[in-house]
């Protein structure tokens, strides 16, 4: 009997290591394990033993069964490892095909050039103010120290609604009236938007664009502080790295005033953006004229300030290298996407 | 302005390269554009000398000539000319020159014969208009010499961007004041000294200004016995450099003088002027008379003339007459140096059409103080140059004389404007070196006056740039000035940068379109003509059909971009654009709200391989709206059927909240879609941006999460269609009270099985008290009171 028992043992543990899957394992536990198993079987001979080897042999079927126990369940553990390996090797893709793209959309280049304007000045305690694109000509010209008949401000340049009327031909009107509004309040604005000249559509004019004026009214202001404020806008815009050079202009408006370039990516080497003069012209600037302070009734005794303007679309134009303003407003997918 | 370096130095010594001197007049004020160099046309161009001349084997026209170039050899030329003779010097263009025109020199072959160069004509030389053969210098030449140096043309020009306040510098002596301003030189000016060998001159004309409004000053001086001639090479060369033609000698020493003086002057045949009175007038209305351009002009009360007693002459400022101009028969002369109020002299050069040199001059202000200088300059040249006696004595009306301009300031305010820590005595340096006569007094004070060609200076601010620009703008500390407030956006300028980034997550991009747009426009969107749509802002004169009118809406922008794009083949396409329209008011602005407009065509997903093939749809667009809706917090929309007639009458709505219309949203009417030659469906939606804001949840408030179970039911219902779905689930949110959370519509059936006109409507409501968890009977009962109602107000039964 011991013999049998031994003999069952080496079989059945034969069987359940060469198991291919966790149905043949199963018809191995009931076989040898189960009710009607060969294991019972065998111990339904126990009868015919002596009384002393009754136990001894309990104790060894015992000892089988458990051993065949853990065995079964180390070999479905076997399978199982096996099965999911299996199951993930067919379930290998082509990782390397193309993934499915969520639709996104871009922003405009030039509400991203704005965006970034706008950021740097209200890090620096500017907020944004706004006015009307349909002026009157006493905001737009004459209280800009532009009156009637001044050579800057031809009917040819301008677009008019009615002669006292006129599509704001820059963003400086709300300049003054940010001024009547904030009377007697120190003032630090920009004032973004659309302004309109009367200029042909082609590929460097449009006869839209968008400005960012700027205009600082405090005690103590003085030019040296327009220099300071502008030097920090166009490094952080353009890069630390530039430089930037003030060069004297005029402006009805301000007084002294100037243009601010900065220098080319190039380094002066000469490229198709700068055309080789190293410098990009960026804005105009200048401090605000006594007498542009005094129509608002700022007492330019008291105060002083520094206004400047640009245009939106020259810098989209400088930063990506655009090379035709009509781009803008096309709107061709294809242009857009790249922003 | 153009500036001739060769002229500019008779008044300068100048130690810096003409780059130089470029970069540090760009840095003071002074922008030069560019630097000409008059040698730049005859680059590779040399005298040869021809040696001989013989037929073209194959062609009877042509004739092969031998030339000495010196140094560059001996050449064989082609050429047609037949004005040739062996030993003749003529200008030879070797391989690599450019003509005047434009046409490239290269080496050719002429049947057979190859031609290493071209001889040019006068005409090819820029130096006459027509010419007959080949140019023949008279004077002794090397060959191999170049032709520029044989032309004196070695002058170089600097090109002056002038802004508006400094057209003094329109004038030589200006521009030499300037620099030796900004070089702190000295500077020899002309000081003309004159014989006056003639008669008396007010033995030969009188002046009389009827309107010194107009002309607050008028003198005149007189030649006799002249002679017509041309002017000497040196004056030609000059003009020329500053871009003017050479006529006569008369007509060059008042062009000279002029760009000497920045004086403009104009030249009368004495003996063409009516008792050689000269009547400064404004025009009788209608009067008329033929300019120097040959053309019979008609002339307004507002246009101030020159006239004798027999009638107009000139137009004041801005053009001679032929009645009274100088011709080669001139015998005796009247000069003319004036000073005109420039903004007449801009009108009548505007409403004429005419701006010439002299009146660009007297637009921009001239100084009124320098009229007699230059007619003494002239009358110098006149006498120097042999072309006539001078009159003696100067006839000069000047009944109020411009003093000049004192402004009282003190150091500390120029310091103070600049944030500069100068001396006086360096502020008063800098505007000593422009001429400015400055007093100083205690405590800083300054007097300053003014000389009055720089009639652009008149405050302390003025002096304050002299200074800063003199001293130089880059050695001026650069200093931040302290923020007293925070740099923030407003709520409004907040929504609408929310807004794009909500759309651009929605996959939607950003375009912008053009303001304004053609009066056409209501019609391609099919307007009815009394449609209020057609009152439109109109510009009064402008630049284009396409740009008349100011927008009313962002449809047309949108379509225009999607027109755009599918032309070019790109068909899957979602824009957005936020921007202003305007609407006419009663007052005198328009109004100007900001709205969005959102676009949709084609395919809503990316394009691929492993890509769904959906088509936007209406549900898309209302989903656009769903989000804006709940991004922030807006009080629920009310939708009505739109019939605007751009839109499909079946898939479009008004979105209304409150009894306030604040946009729409639908299909594109395929009348409208044709109208822009797309063929495939479009989604359109445009909200009143402005009218939203006002309502934008502030703040937003934590809700807790709830603490209990939620009980979910289902519940399909028959209706009729005309019954809409939110009017069923606000009828099923009011009796469910407080404990139903949400009411989702989650299918829509129309078919055989519910019957015609009915639709069978599923909701998923779900249940939850915020006290305790629900059984299934309260909710039982909740929903057969909801059923009861539902039925009552809508007759809408459970669908079995």
């Amino acid at each position: 009997m011991r013999q049998g028992l031994e003999e069952l043992r080496r079989k059945a543990i034969q069987d359940i290591q060469t198991a291919k899957d966790s149905e043949a394992l199963n018809q191995i536990r009931v076989k040898v394990l189960g009710k009607k198993g060969s294991l019972t079987t065998i111990l339904r001979g126990m009868g015919a033993l002596a009384p002393e080897e009754r136990p001894v042999i309990g104790e060894l079927a015992n000892r089988i069964r458990e051993e065949l126990e853990s065995a079964l369940e180390e070999q479905s553990r076997v399978i199982a490892e096996q099965e999911q390996n299996a199951r993930l090797a067919r379930e290998e893709i082509d990782i390397f095909l193309p993934g499915r793209k969520m639709k996104i959309g871009h922003p405009h280049p030039l509400q991203l050039v704005l965006e970034e304007i706008e950021e740097i000045f209200l890090g620096m305690g500017f907020t944004i103010a706004e006015g009307p694109e349909i002026e009157t000509d006493y905001y737009n010209f004459e209280a800009l120290n532009l009156p009637k008949d001044h050579p800057a401000r031809d009917m040819q340049d301008s677009l008019y609604i009615t002669p006292e009327v006129l599509l704001r031909t820059h963003t400086s009107p709300v300049q003054v009236r940010t001024m009547e509004k904030l009377w007697p309040n120190p003032i630090r604005i920009i004032a973004p938007g659309r302004v309109y000249r009367r200029d042909a559509l082609d590929a460097s004019h449009s006869p839209m664009f968008h400005q960012v004026e700027g205009l600082l009214v405090d005690e103590g202001i003085t030019f040296g502080d327009l220099k300071g404020v502008l030097t920090v806008f166009a490094k952080k815009l353009f890069g630390e790295d530039r430089q930037v050079r003030f060069r004297p202009s005029f402006f009805p408006f301000t007084e002294p005033s100037a243009e601010v370039d900065v220098s080319c990516g190039c380094s002066g080497k000469g490229c198709r953006i700068c055309k080789g003069a190293g410098w990009l012209e960026i804005l105009g600037s200048g401090s605000v004229n006594p007498m542009v302070l005094r129509m608002s009734k700022y007492d330019p005794d008291k105060v002083s300030g520094f206004a400047f303007g640009m245009g939106v679309e020259r810098i989209a134009i400088l930063k990506y290298g655009i090379n035709d303003i009509r781009l803008f407003y096309e709107n061709d997918a294809r242009f857009l996407a790249q922003f | 302005m153009r500036v001739s370096y060769e002229w500019l130095r008779e008044y300068l010594t100048i130690d810096l390269t003409i780059e130089e001197l470029a970069e540090k007049m760009t840095m003071s004020g002074i922008a030069v554009e560019e630097i000409e160099d008059m040698a730049a046309p005859y680059q590779k161009m040399v005298i040869a000398k021809v040696l001989s001349l013989e037929k073209h084997r194959e062609a009877d026209n042509l004739l092969v000539a031998r030339l000495d170039a010196g140094s560059y050899g001996k050449k064989q030329v082609i050429t047609a000319a037949t004005n040739l003779k062996t030993g003749d010097l003529v200008p030879l263009a070797l391989p690599g020159a450019v003509l005047s025109d434009g046409r490239q020199i290269a080496e050719l072959n002429f049947k057979g014969v190859l031609s290493e160069g071209m001889m040019c004509s006068g005409a090819e030389l820029g130096l006459e208009k027509e010419s007959s053969g080949i140019w023949i210098f008279d004077e002794p030449l090397q060959p191999g010499a170049s032709v520029a140096d044989a032309l004196n043309s070695n002058d170089r020009v600097l090109v002056l961007e002038l802004t508006a306040n400094r057209s003094d510098c329109m004038g030589m002596i200006n521009v030499a004041r300037e620099i030796a301003a900004i070089l702190d030189l000295p500077c020899k000016l002309p000081e003309p000294i004159l014989k006056e060998e003639g008669p008396s001159i007010t033995d030969l004309a009188a002046i009389q200004i009827d309107d010194p409004d107009l002309c607050p000053r008028y003198a005149a001086r007189a030649a006799i016995d002249l002679k017509i001639g041309p002017s000497p090479a040196w004056m030609q060369r000059r003009l020329k450099a500053a871009g003017i033609r050479p006529i006569n000698n008369i007509v060059d020493i008042t062009n000279y003088v002029m760009l000497e003086y920045n004086q403009p002057l104009h030249a009368f045949d004495l003996d063409r002027i009516s008792q050689g009175r000269v009547i400064v007038r404004r025009a009788r209305n209608g009067e008329k008379f033929a300019t120097l351009d040959e053309i019979e002009r008609q002339f307004t009360a507002d246009d101030l003339l020159i006239a004798d007693p027999g009638g107009g002459l000139c137009v004041a400022g801005v053009m001679g007459g032929q009645s009274s101009e100088v011709t080669e028969a001139t015998v005796n002369l009247l000069l003319e140096a004036a000073y005109f109020n420039p903004l007449s002299i801009r009108r009548t050069a505007r409403s004429l059409g005419m701006r010439t040199e002299a009146s660009l001059r007297f637009e921009r202000g001239v100084d009124p103080n320098n009229t007699v200088n230059a007619l003494n300059r002239a009358a110098q040249l006149i006498e120097i140059l042999g072309c006539g006696k001078i009159a003696r004595g100067v006839l000069d009306e000047y009944p109020q004389p411009l003093q000049p301009v004192r402004i009282a300031t003190n150091v500390n305010r120029i310091n103070a404007w600049l944030g500069t820590d100068l001396t006086g005595e360096q502020i008063c340096g800098y505007l000593k070196r422009v001429n400015f006569e400055v007093k100083t007094g205690d405590g800083g004070r300054l007097e300053v006056e003014v000389p009055t060609y720089r009639r652009d200076v008149t405050q302390m601010a003025d002096l304050a740039e002299e200074v800063a620009r003199l001293h130089g703008y880059d050695r001026i500390a650069v200093t931040l000035p302290e923020s007293r407030q925070l740099g923030e956006r407003t709520p409004f300028q907040k929504m609408q940068l929310d807004c794009r980034r909500l759309l651009q997550g929605a996959g939607i991009s950003e375009i912008m379109t053009y303001s304004f747009y053609s009066k056409k426009v209501p019609e391609l969107l099919r307007l009815t003509p009394d449609d209020p749509g057609h009152k439109m802002v109109e510009l009064m004169m402008p630049l284009s059909e396409e740009q008349a009118v100011m927008r009313t809406g962002l449809a047309h922008g949108i379509l225009t971009a999607i027109a755009f794009n599918v032309n070019r083949r790109q068909t899957d396409l979602a824009f957005y654009e936020i921007g202003r329209i305007y609407l006419p008011t009663g007052d005198l602005l328009p109004d100007e709200p900001v709205y969005l407009g959102v676009g949709l065509t084609g395919r809503k997903n990316e394009t691929g391989w492993n890509q769904p093939d959906q088509e936007y749809d209406f549900y898309d667009l209302k989903g656009i709206l769903e989000i804006i809706w709940d991004r922030f917090g807006l009080p629920q929309p009310r939708l009505t059927r739109s019939n605007r007639p751009y839109l499909h009458p079946g898939q479009s709505a008004e979105v209304f909240l409150g009894d306030k219309c604040v946009g729409y949203l639908g299909q594109v009417h395929p009348g409208v879609l044709k109208n822009y030659q797309l063929t495939k469906a479009v989604f359109l939606m445009e909200l009143n941006l402005s009218s939203l804001a006002e309502l934008i949840r502030q703040e937003i408030v934590f809700e807790p999460l709830p603490k209990f179970p939620a009980i979910q039911r289902d519940l399909a219902l028959v209706v009729s269609d005309k019954i809409s779905a939110d009017q069923i689930a606000a009828a099923i949110k009011d009796v469910g009270g407080g404990l139903t959370e949400r009411v989702e519509l989650f299918d829509v059936y129309q078919g055989d099985q519910v019957g015609p006109g009915q639709r069978s409507l599923a909701f998923s409501i779900t249940y939850r008290s915020p006290e305790k968890t629900l059984n299934d009977q309260e909710v039982n009962e909740i929903q057969a009171k909801m059923l009861q109602r539902i039925k009552e107000q809508f007759g809408a039964v459970v669908r079995g």
